[in-house]
């Protein structure tokens, strides 16, 4: 390393000298170092003490080397091995040209491992000039768009084409579904009212194991030595030393106005700025994020990732497209409007560091910051605090798959990318990710740390959001189901099951609430007596019992989830949550539509319209 | 020409005389005076049949008499049928309470002969059982060695064979009055008739067709033998018939006295009267079972707790105490008794499920066992071989619940014993067998199920039931009493727990328990067999051919369970116009639930809940099921391919998908 990049001074005394940083940012910076345990300039950087231009050009005149502007003085293409790629992103090197015989290298982090890979490339007639870290990932993506797209899209359906939900259903499945109808059909015409009376009992079975599965996920996840896992004498415990790189995924679409209230959240984390890696993943055509996110200025932890266009145009093929870029050892996403709180990265390390060494991902918390907006933005915390609160810790305790929510999920790096990441054409993504992990024998964890995001306060936007999670639900539901009895042979008995009551009793809830309603209602006004051969004492007693206690329950057990949080004044509301299950019922069947005739649409949901939010932009924005 | 006319005149004269005695003889009948009872009434439902050629065959038969009566004269009226290969050797004889009364050949013609004993006064007694044997020698030819087994010769005594007494009443009493009725009993209803009335006439109407009585129904002046009535038109009706000598009306002071309940003589007859208050309902005191208490002439009849008399213990039914024949029976080859399950008071929500027997039976001189056979209902129950030791023996028979009938159940049981046969050889010894007291019924409660078909519904009756009657019923009762009453005495319905509730023209009937509904108007049943508001009702078999066309045939009453609210009933309806009294009224048993029936008895019986063999048909009234039933290959055809198109156009839409993806 001395060979190449020779100081003779300190590098903070060299900033000072130039006038870059001043004495107290130094000392910081140094006091920062060694808590953390990281290079000066990663925290120079991350602390914002100075421009990233000018930290790069005054670092090459710290070690005498030349310093490039890759954005004026592009590198020889010849030199750009796309072999190469996850090198140059990892080790923030690319080859720059050839001058004689010798091949010059722009570094952004002068390093061993940068001057070994070059050794090893490109041999002894090495040499290297500084340059920004921003204008490698810069030219990164625009060398390379094509490459990473392509990889971000094809790469599982290419690696593992039965996890790949890019064939919405596989032959058999469709045949399969097919003679199921046309099955139901011959026996509907021959018995007719013996087949419905069946038909009725299945359903009616179904949907009391269904409840029955939750009831036994409240129960079990009420237990208190289940849920909570981190306490904050562990968090305390940490060395920041040795706390890992984490890499931050946050994917954008048109969301330029909560960048400032994102950004400042990101920065609140209680984690060491400099081994934060933050990516704002922005789409190539959303150039006005773009030009916000320039605008403010942001400092070094936080890197543009831009994602070329390309179909389908999915929040999960962006994150595959930022994992090429993602230098941490663990990684996590979060959604523009969320507030993570503080600690939470650390108490996720915490509990990697407890948990078996098959766990690869802890799920935190996700609740709403808006809950008493208005009815909706209540019936959706009701069932988010329930979910994540008593459901997800009951899944974890029963090694059920946990379907992952989204956002707050944490990764550790090497697993992730041998995975293959996400399915891109997957608009539940998480979901499916969780029941892949499972079924490779890896754990998914729960962490007791909350992020706070903005609950949709507008039924049609709710509705667009949820129709999405229900098609998503059906595709994940669809490609695992492919050979049920791999999955059957890689879940286990109980992971099977609640594979089955979880994720496809919320799909076929969602789709049989409204008839079977409708039928009671039906029934209640008209007083006919058209239904009874098909409601025989077994069915009536059955569907009754669903009806009271079954849903009598689940409006408790909602009760339960926040009283937990102390939602108090949200008790009540959950008498409502009948009126819930309407729109449910109503996005499961776009869902289904655009299952057929848009699979992988992304539905976009608006955030940043709740009123809470305004006040947090304009302190954001100061 | 003088001869000729004497002759004409004596002809016309014999031939008047012979007509006059001949109305004469059947107005017998009809007269107040006679008690008549028949070998079906005394549990005899196939009568009794004497058979074998060897020796002599005797039947002892117990027949009822009056009580308040003094018996005049009786003939005994024997219909018979005996087969042609007996000789005229073959006789049969009649003992009346142990005298020999007839004697006579048997007319072996094989047709159904009717053979009048009369019987004199003096062999007959009031107040007990009137002893009446049968004997007869049935022989096929002189031969005395003639094998026995060659022939199989019978007298067959038909169940109508009846007991037929001339009465005179010894006193004016309610009783003797009530014992009196002739078999067609005339009631007199006053015209404006109220629901009370209307309810004590139905009383009294039940227990007169329990007896086997004939009910009609006239209106007040017309006298009848009995009138129901208040007091002001009974007297308004009698002054205007009855005047004495003065040509005024007689003045009857038995009317005046503070009685609801009178054996009025009259003039030429005496007849019973229920009058105000009627809704004590005095007929309850003046038939049934409380009438021998009434040996006054007049009684002021207070509300009655029916029910609790003569209830007794319910589990176990004893047969002494039931009037059952516990004499000897001395018998050669074969002996029998018969027991009307009716007679013994079983209650309609309790069944019957054992026979328990305290035989005697004499040992006899030869190897030859003895057997006993129990029939229910003429099925075979049980064969119990008798000891020979002399001693008493239980003997315990359980009864099939499958084989039991709803209402009335009838009992036979037979001793027999085999005896030698062959060329000369005949058993002529009799051997005395008897049942004994001690001997009883056994019972268990019915299971409580919900009533679907006819056979269910005495039982679900048994813990009361309510009659709703259209209010219209009041303006012509006659036809509607005498139906109603054979109903519920057809089919034992408790009528101690009847309530009648009248409904008003366009109303509805609110049913809180078992019902009874009489009407032509629909309901708002829940359940029902027939709809009569869909149009045209046709029955048809598996077919498709029509078996009854309910709207086009006239004076068609259907029966039929159905359900209000909550409870079961049956609902009877006639069509419009028809003379509904004429009717005879639906046993309640099967396995149906609806029952089509005219004045001649049932067309047809149909179950709608599980129709098999034949159902009904509403041309004009189709629900969803029935288009659906009837389209649903077409659209089971239609379905397929909407389906088929349906997911070819799925598969053609995720290609495109996949291509473009790719």
């Amino acid at each position: 390393m001395k060979q190449f990049f020779e100081h003779k001074t300190p590098l903070g005394e060299h900033l000072i000298k130039l006038k870059i940083l001043t004495a107290g940012e130094l000392e910081e910076s140094l006091s920062l170092q060694k808590k953390w345990g990281t290079r000066l300039g990663d925290i120079i950087l991350a602390k914002g003490f100075c421009r990233a231009y000018d930290f790069y050009s005054a670092l090459a005149d710290h070690f005498n080397c030349p310093f490039v502007d890759l954005l004026k003085n592009n590198p020889e293409p010849s030199l750009f091995n796309t072999k190469d790629l996850a090198e140059y992103a990892d080790l923030l090197v690319i080859p720059w040209k050839k001058e004689g015989g010798t091949t010059v290298l722009a570094v952004a982090d002068p390093s061993q491992k940068a001057i070994d890979f070059a050794l090893e490339r490109f041999g002894e007639n090495i040499d290297f000039v500084i340059t920004s870290k921003f204008d490698i990932i810069w030219l990164l993506q625009n060398n390379a768009d094509e490459f990473f797209s392509k990889s971000a899209v094809n790469e599982l359906a290419e690696r593992k084409p039965m996890h790949s939900a890019r064939q919405v259903f596989t032959h058999p499945q469709l045949i399969g579904l097919a003679l199921t109808c046309y099955l139901l059909v011959l026996l509907i015409c021959l018995w007719p009212v013996e087949t419905l009376i069946v038909v009725n009992l299945l359903i009616s079975v179904f949907l009391l194991l269904n409840f029955g599965l939750r009831a036994v996920l409240t129960w079990v996840g009420g237990d208190r030595s289940i849920d909570v896992k981190v306490t904050q004498h562990m968090v305390d415990m940490l060395d920041e030393n040795t706390l890992p790189t984490y890499t931050i995924l946050v994917p954008m679409y048109k969301e330029a106005e909560v960048l400032p209230a994102l950004t400042r959240a990101l920065r609140q984390l209680d984690y060491p700025l400099s081994k934060l890696d933050i990516k704002l993943i922005l789409e190539e055509d959303d150039t006005e994020t773009i030009e916000a996110a320039k605008t403010l200025g942001l400092e070094g932890i936080f890197e543009i990732i831009r994602v070329p266009i390309s179909q389908p145009k999915t929040k999960p093929k962006a994150c595959n497209y930022a994992l090429n870029f993602s230098r941490g050892e663990l990684v996590t996403i979060y959604d523009a409007e969320d507030k993570p709180e503080p600690d939470q990265l650390k108490k996720v390390v915490a509990a990697f560091n407890m948990a078996p060494d098959n766990t690869v991902c802890i799920q935190s918390r996700l609740n709403y910051f808006n809950a008493n907006e208005n009815w909706l933005t209540r019936m959706f915390t009701l069932e988010y605090s329930l979910w994540f609160d008593f459901y997800l810790p009951a899944l974890e305790a029963l090694k059920i798959p946990i379907p992952l929510g989204g956002t707050s999920n944490h990764f550790k790096m090497k697993v992730l990318r041998e995975v293959d990441a996400w399915d891109p054409y997957n608009v539940t993504e998480d979901a499916d990710l969780g029941v892949r992990i499972t079924q490779l024998k890896y754990r998914v964890g729960v962490v007791n740390s909350t992020t706070y995001e903005e609950a949709n306060s507008q039924v049609g936007n709710w509705i667009r959001q949820r129709s999405r999670w229900i098609k998503g639900y059906m595709q994940t539901y669809l490609v695992h189901m492919r050979n049920p009895v791999h999955l059957y042979q890689s879940l286990g008995h109980i992971g099977f099951w609640g594979f089955q009551f979880f994720i496809g009793g919320t799909i076929i809830s969602a789709l049989v609430a409204p008839i079977l309603l409708g039928l009671y209602v039906f029934w209640l006004i008209t007083d006919t007596t058209v239904l009874n051969p098909i409601f025989p004492p077994l069915a009536q007693y059955l569907s009754l019992f669903n009806l009271l206690f079954g849903n009598g329950f689940f409006i408790y057990i909602s009760m339960l989830g926040a009283f937990k949080r102390h939602y108090y004044s949200l008790i009540p509301y959950a008498l409502t949550i009948p009126a819930y299950w309407v729109l449910l019922s109503i996005a499961g069947y776009k869902a289904l539509w655009q299952l057929i005739t848009n699979p992988f649409y992304w539905e976009k949901t608006v955030h940043g319209i709740s009123s809470y939010q305004v006040d947090e932009k304009q302190e954001a924005e100061k | 020409m003088k001869i000729k006319l004497i002759i004409v005149l004596l002809l016309t004269g014999v031939l008047s005389t012979y007509s006059a005695l001949a109305n004469e003889e059947d107005d017998d009948i009809g007269k107040a005076d006679i008690a008549f009872t028949s070998l079906e009434e005394l549990g005899y439902s196939n009568g009794y049949l004497f058979e074998g050629v060897s020796g002599s065959n005797g039947h002892t038969m117990y027949f009822p008499s009056p009580r308040a009566a003094e018996i005049k004269s009786g003939v005994l009226n024997i219909d018979y049928i005996a087969s042609s290969e007996l000789n005229e050797n073959s006789i049969l004889r009649v003992d009346v309470n142990g005298q020999p009364v007839h004697l006579k050949a048997v007319d072996r013609s094989g047709d159904k002969i009717k053979l009048t004993v009369p019987i004199e006064a003096d062999d007959l007694r009031s107040n007990e059982p009137i002893r009446i044997a049968l004997r007869s020698s049935l022989i096929a030819s002189d031969d005395r060695c003639l094998d026995t087994r060659l022939a199989a010769n019978f007298l067959h005594i038909l169940p109508t064979t009846a007991l037929q007494l001339s009465l005179t009443s010894t006193k004016n009493s309610v009783a003797s009055t009530y014992e009196l009725l002739p078999k067609k009993v005339t009631i007199s209803l006053q015209k404006d008739i109220s629901p009370e009335l209307y309810k004590s006439a139905l009383v009294l109407s039940h227990h007169l067709a329990k007896q086997g009585k004939q009910v009609s129904f006239v209106d007040l002046p017309q006298i009848g033998d009995i009138l129901i009535a208040s007091n002001s038109h009974i007297h308004d009706a009698l002054e205007g018939v009855y005047v004495d000598s003065n040509g005024e009306a007689i003045r009857f002071t038995q009317l005046d006295q503070k009685a609801n309940l009178i054996s009025l003589k009259l003039p030429d007859r005496t007849v019973l009267v229920n009058s105000e208050p009627l809704e004590n309902l005095p007929a309850n005191f003046g038939s049934g079972q409380w009438a021998r208490f009434a040996v006054g002439s007049h009684y002021s009849v207070n509300e009655i707790d029916y029910k609790s008399a003569f209830a007794g213990d319910s589990q176990y039914i004893s047969l002494d105490e039931r009037n059952m024949d516990l004499s000897t029976h001395y018998f050669t080859d074969k002996t029998e008794w018969n027991l009307a399950t009716n007679a013994l008071g079983v209650p309609a929500n309790r069944l019957l499920s054992r026979l328990q027997l305290n035989l005697i039976s004499t040992p006899n001189n030869s190897d030859l066992t003895t057997f006993l056979h129990v029939y229910l209902n003429n099925k075979l129950q049980e064969v119990v071989t008798l000891g020979n030791d002399g001693k008493s023996q239980a003997v315990s028979i359980a009864l099939a619940e499958q084989d039991l009938y709803p209402v009335k159940n009838y009992i036979q049981i037979v001793a027999q014993r085999p005896f030698e046969e062959g060329d000369c050889k005949s058993n002529k010894d009799s051997y005395p067998i008897q049942i004994a007291k001690g001997s009883y019924v056994e019972t268990v409660a019915r299971a409580n199920v919900e009533p679907a078909y006819f056979k269910d519904m005495p039982a679900y009756f048994a813990e009361g039931l309510t009659l709703f009657l259209p209010e219209a019923v009041l303006q012509n009762p006659g036809q509607s009493l005498s139906f109603i009453g054979n109903m519920i005495a057809l089919n034992e319905l408790p009528l101690a727990k009847i309530n009648i509730s009248y409904v008003k023209e366009g109303g509805s009937i609110q049913a809180a328990n078992p019902f009874l509904y009489f009407g032509s108007a629909g309901m708002d049943f829940s359940e029902v067999g027939v709809h009569f508001d869909q149009g045209h009702v046709k029955i048809v078999d598996y077919a498709g051919k029509g078996l009854l066309d309910v709207d086009q045939l006239p004076n068609i009453l259907t029966t039929q369970v159905v359900k209000s609210g909550e409870f079961y009933g049956v609902w009877i309806r006639s069509v419009e116009g028809s003379t509904i009294g004429l009717s005879k009224p639906t046993l309640l048993q099967g396995r149906n639930n609806v029952n089509f029936s005219d004045n001649k008895g049932t067309l047809l019986t149909l179950n709608t809940r599980n129709p098999s063999l034949s159902e009904v048909e509403y041309k004009e009234f189709e629900t969803w099921s029935d288009w659906f039933d009837r389209y649903r290959f077409w659209l089971a055809a239609l379905a397929w391919m909407v389906l088929t198109v349906l997911f070819v156009a799925i598969y053609l839409m995720l290609r495109r998908h996949n291509v473009t993806t790719k």
